[in-house]
């Protein structure tokens, strides 16, 4: 019976060894341990030996089937693991085969800088609002201390629709609009981004539509200083922390002082290049001190308040930003431009 | 405004290199553009004299010149300018030399026949900026250099110029010694004037001219001198150096001098021909209706009453500010000459000379603004140039017509203020300083204040804060330190509108679409290329009253026909599929023409053509169609949380069997569909385009930004499918309303997995088929609870769609 025994579980754990499938390996299993397999029967003769050794034996067989028993379960796992890695060895793909992209849409550049823009100022507490496209004569210009036949007229082109009706030539009317609105309250802190018009032909350069965006603070004990550090902030965190900036006198009717921004050239950080004009510098910005005219004619008291004014182009923004060349692209959108963004 | 650096130091002691006075000028507010050097580069070109000059054998219009440069041997150069004599002496480019714009010049072959050098014109070498000058040949030169010199010193190339960005509130800086008063002010150098001094010959103004102003009102001050033994001649070099090098055209000495003086003063002056005035007086008025004038530059011009005019005793004879007529032009017989310095009202010269479409050196600076203090100074100047050059004497006597005089004005400013509005430690003593550098009187000095005389020459110092500006930009803008700002902590706000605006873009991205923008004006006849009904209100377009092109003449009703135009833009240039959106606004009038601002309201426009995405190489993408559009919008719908109804549309742009409009709450928001042929053809769009228009403005109101959670389900639902054959005419949305309401409340979801129509569907059936899931709230359905339902819903679609169930 001993020598059955271990005839029998040296034949088994050949045959597990043997086996070179799953369904073998079952087969195995059967043979020795289902119902009437080897094992099962051995299993089943032990009441009738001798009670003396029916321990000793019993002991024998379920040794023998539990050490069976683990050899089939480490045979069966080996065999899976071994199945699967062919199984995985034979799904091998071209990994170097392009993906399978899902179509994301595109955000527009200019929409792009719009964005950040909005999201700079809010963010030192500016509010964001809108105005009307289509604007009043006055708010465009005589509310901004530029009467007919001023020479600043001279700037800026109009596209007119009635006489006293135009299509704005700069968000300023925002200004005059807000102040008008806010008067006597302070504090103001407003920004205005939206479409602006000029009988400019299209080049290059220009665009007879373009955006800008302007910016407006008023409160008590407002500074030229306070003007330099709200917008030498905004440049750094647009172009980047090393930007340098500089302000430079300029003339706009509705500010005085006024300042132009310039910045270290985008290119060349300032050494001389094409872009730049060789000047290292590239304007930026228009700013400078509301006008005391405007205040007043608001109805803010100029003597206890006063503010400051900027206004940019974010289209010229987006071309230094990207390296865009021509202005007429952002309108064209040719979709091999629009896709890059 | 273009300075030469040598002119300029005429007036102030400056020995600055020129990129760090151009530094100082650009940081106070007179922007450089740019800092040119003359022709520079130029290198070997020498004085050569002309010796003797032959045809070339083989081409009739080229000369073989021979040049002596000075090197004891002859050169021989080829040449085809036609204003070449023996004995006069030219700028001889050697082989070897380089001109401005570093163009070489080597030994050469002109049929045949060698050419060592070249001969140089004025443009060759930078000296004239239009192509006239060189039309008239090879630059002449005066006097006798000495040959061989090299021509830079002879004509004065390598001159510093500074191109100068003056802006509108400085017409005082218009001129060279405008720029040397800031120069000195800048530097603490100080100004020197010119001399004006005139030598009068006798005679008398008032027995040989009479003036007579009859537009005051236009004519603030007219001012005149006149001379004799007029000798009209070449000017001297240097004064055409100095013209030509700030731009200007030397044309003779008399004219060159009034050229010469407003450059240096911003004065304008112009020179009559005296014998030319009929009656010998001058009056100024305005235009007689249908008054003609042939002007300097040959034109005839059609005057207006509201015009101007220098008029002698029978016609007019000059443009007042603008340019002189022919008829009393400077000509070599010119032998006595009338000189005007007068100040006109800009205003007035402005809206003649755009009328008229004249802008010259005069008018621009009258524009601007012109001192009327500084009108007698200018014509003593010129008399005094008139004389020094020996061409012509002076009569005693000035006419000088000056009704209303301007007087310098007072501003009393308050250097605590001052201090406060700059933000920075700007002393007392700066100021008062900084005033006076910039040659301001201070006339009151007291304890708060302080009170400044302004001379007429500035204009712009009108106020306060004109004053904070002249400090501040003297103290250096870069000087001012950047503060934080202080008060209260605020939070900053965007409006509900501009929110949705942004999340609206996001849904369209995430659609696969790519935001485009277009011009807010479009071509009128875009609205026909829609084929808009003759009583659309979009056909109520707003025109511009002088637009650029016919293409961008009217503020666009409908975002359509841009993106239309880009989509086919994109077709033509094969750019790949086109999936684009626009969000902006649309500009409707409330009545035309215009009384009040229009409505703007914002529209989302979005269209499709080709395949909805790019292909790969597991395939081509989908082609677009008209559900994937209305996906799109139902989805926008689903991302703002609005419950919207399709219904039927019947507009002419869209395909009459392919449309729909959404209406939420009872209002019409969108309309959507497949392009009308026509429409697509109109716009030279190939294949089926899809288009939709929303009205995003009447949408935001109804639109729910903030999600609330509900909890899905706790006991699983039974899922039943089912497939209808219904007559092929009955909308979906009839079915599902039909199934919707037989199922009752154990009907959760209901959900159309395929549309089906062909084999085994008899012809004028379609085959719908829905997945049901049944549910309860509180327990699990069982079968004999669904049974009945479904009978319910088999028997509802039998009776009223006429509907027969497939199994």
């Amino acid at each position: 019976m001993e020598e059955k025994l271990h005839a029998l579980a040296q034949a088994a754990k050949e045959a597990v060894r043997a086996a070179k499938s799953l369904e073998e390996l079952d087969g195995v299993r059967i043979r020795f341990l289902g119902r009437k397999g080897e094992l099962t029967q051995i299993l089943r003769s032990m009441k009738e030996l001798p009670p003396a050794e029916r321990p000793r034996l019993g002991q024998l067989a379920n040794r023998v089937r539990d050490e069976l028993e683990a050899e089939l379960a480490e045979r069966a796992e080996n065999l899976k693991r071994l199945l699967e890695e062919c199984r995985l060895e034979k799904e091998r793909l071209d990994t170097t085969l392009p993906g399978v992209r899902p179509t994301l849409g595109h955000k527009h550049p200019l929409t792009w800088v719009l964005d950040e823009i909005k999201d700079i100022f809010l963010r030192l507490g500016f509010d964001v609002v809108e105005e009307p496209e289509v604007e009043y004569d006055y708010y465009n210009f005589e509310a901004l201390n530029i009467p007919k036949d001023h020479p600043a007229r001279d700037m800026q082109d109009t596209f007119y629709i009635t006489e006293e009706i135009l299509l704005r030539t700069h968000t300023s009317p925002f200004q005059a609009r807000t102040l008008e609105r806010m008067a006597p309250e302070v504090p103001v802190r407003v920004i205005c981004p939206g479409r602006c018009y000029r009988r400019d032909p299209a080049d290059a350069t220009h665009s007879p539509m373009f955006y800008q965006t302007e910016i407006l603070a008023v409160d008590k004990n407002i500074s030229f200083a306070h003007l330099k550090w709200i917008l030498i902030t905004f440049v750094r965190e647009m172009f980047g922390k090393n930007r340098e900036v500089r302000f430079r006198p300029s003339f706009f009717p509705f500010t005085e002082p006024s300042a132009e921004v310039d910045i270290s050239c985008v290119v060349c950080g300032g050494k001389g290049c094409s872009l730049c004009k060789g000047t290292g510098w590239l304007e930026i910005l228009g700013s400078g001190m509301v006008h005391p005219r405007e205040l007043e004619i608001a109805g803010y008291d100029p003597r206890k308040v006063s503010g400051f004014a900027a206004g940019m182009g974010p289209d010229r923004i987006a071309m230094l930003k990207y390296g865009i060349d021509d202005i007429r692209l952002f309108y064209e959108n040719d979709l091999r431009f629009l896709r890059q963004f | 405004m273009r300075v030469p650096y040598s002119w300029l130091k005429s007036y102030v002691d400056v020995d600055l290199q020129p990129e760090e006075l151009g530094e100082k000028l650009t940081m106070a507010g007179l922007a450089v553009d740019s800092i040119e050097r003359v022709g520079a580069d130029t290198t070997n070109v020498v004085v050569g004299l002309v010796k003797e000059m032959k045809r070339h054998p083989e081409a009739d219009h080229l000369w073989v010149v021979h040049v002596d440069t000075g090197e004891g041997k002859i050169r021989q150069v080829i040449t085809g300018a036609q204003n070449l004599t023996p004995g006069v002496r030219v700028p001889v480019a050697l082989p070897g030399a380089t001109l401005p714009g570093g163009e070489k010049i080597a030994e050469t072959r002109f049929r045949g026949v060698v050419s060592e050098g070249m001969l140089c014109s004025a443009q060759e070498l930078g000296l004239a900026e239009d192509r006239a000058e060189e039309e008239e040949g090879i630059l002449i030169l005066e006097g006798e250099p000495p040959l061989g010199t090299d021509i830079r010193a002879v004509v004065g190339l390598g001159e510093v110029v500074f191109n100068l960005d003056i802006t509108p509130n400085r017409p005082d800086c218009l001129s060279m010694i405008g720029v040397a008063r800031e120069v000195a002010a800048l530097t603490g150098a100080k100004l020197k004037l010119p001399p004006v001094d005139v030598k009068e010959y006798g005679g008398n103004i008032n027995d040989r001219l009479k003036i007579r102003v009859d537009a005051p009102d236009l004519c603030l001050r007219y001012a005149a001198r006149v001379l004799t033994k007029i000798r009209v001649a070449p000017s001297p070099g240097w004064l055409k150096r100095r013209l030509l090098a700030a731009g200007m055209r030397p044309i003779n000495n008399i004219v060159d001098v009034t050229n010469y003086v407003m450059l240096e003063t911003g004065q304008p002056l112009h020179a009559f021909d005296y014998t030319r005035l009929a009656g010998q007086e001058i009056i100024v008025r305005r235009a007689r209706p249908g008054e003609n004038l042939i002007t300097l530059d040959g034109v005839e011009r059609k005057l207006s009453p509201e015009m101007l005019v220098i008029a002698d005793g029978e016609q007019a004879t000059g443009l007042a500010g603008i340019m002189g007529g022919l008829l009393s032009e400077i000509t070599n017989e010119t032998s006595t000459v009338m000189l005007e310095s007068a100040c006109f009202y800009n205003i007035s010269v402005r809206r003649t000379a755009r009328q008229l479409g004249i802008r010259s050196e005069a008018s621009l600076r009258f524009e601007k603004g012109v001192d009327p203090n500084g009108v007698l100074f200018a014509l003593e100047r010129a008399c005094h140039l008139i004389e020094e050059l020996g061409a012509g004497e002076v009569v005693e006597g000035i006419i000088d017509i000056y009704p209303n005089p301007v007087s310098p004005w007072e501003v009393k400013i308050s250097p605590v203020r001052i201090r406060n509005l700059i933000g920075a430690q700007v002393s007392d003593d700066f100021i008062r300083s900084s005033l006076q550098r910039l040659g301001l009187e201070i006339v009151g000095d007291e304890e708060h204040s302080l009170t400044v005389r302004v001379p007429t020459f500035r204009p712009d110092l009108r106020q306060e804060a004109d004053f904070v500006e002249e400090v501040a930009r003297l103290y250096g803008f870069t000087e001012i330190p950047a503060t934080a700002m202080e008060g209260v902590l605020s939070l900053g706000h965007k409006p509900r509108a501009l929110q949705i605006e942004d999340k609206v873009k996001e849904v369209l991205r995430a659609a696969g679409l790519d935001e485009t923008q277009t011009y807010s004006f479009v071509h009128p006849g875009s609205v026909d290329k829609l084929r808009l009904a003759p009583d659309d209100p979009r056909r109520r377009l707003i025109r511009l009253l002088l637009p650029l092109s016919e293409d961008q003449s009217v503020l666009r009703t409908t975002l359509l026909p841009s993106l239309l135009e880009v989509a086919a833009l994109n077709q033509r240039r094969k750019t790949g599929p086109v999936n684009i959106f626009e969000v902006n606004r649309v500009y409707w009038p409330k009545e035309l023409p215009l009384k009040e601002l229009p409505e703007m309201p914002r529209h989302v426009g979005v269209v499709l053509a080709g395949p909805r995405g790019e292909s790969s190489w597991q395939g081509k993408a989908a082609d677009n169609d008209f559900y994937r559009l209305k996906g799109i919008l139902e989805a926008l719908l689903e991302a703002f949380r609005v419950e919207g109804e399709f219904v039927a549309a019947t507009l002419p742009t869209y395909h009459p069997g392919r449309q729909a409009a959404l209406s939420v709450a009872g209002e019409e928001v969108a309309t959507l569909g497949e392009l009308h042929p026509a429409v697509a053809e109109a716009f030279g769009l190939s294949g089926r385009v899809y288009a939709l228009e929303l009205n995003l403005e009447r949408l935001i109101p109804k639109m729910n930004l903030a999600p609330r959670y509900r909890p899905w389900p706790r006991f699983p639902g039974v899922e039943r499918d089912l497939a209808f054959l219904v007559p092929a005419d009955t909308p979906a949305k009839s079915v599902t309303a039909v199934l919707k309401e037989a199922g009752g409340p154990t009907l959760s979801e209901l959900k159309l997995f395929d549309l089906y129509s062909g084999e085994q569907v008899p012809p004028g059936y379609k085959s719908l088929a829905y997945s049901f899931v049944f549910r309860a709230s509180d327990h699990t359905l069982t079968e004999e609870e669904i049974e009945p339902v479904l009978a319910a819903i088999i028997k509802a679609a039998e009776d009223q769609l006429g509907a027969r169930v497939r199994r």
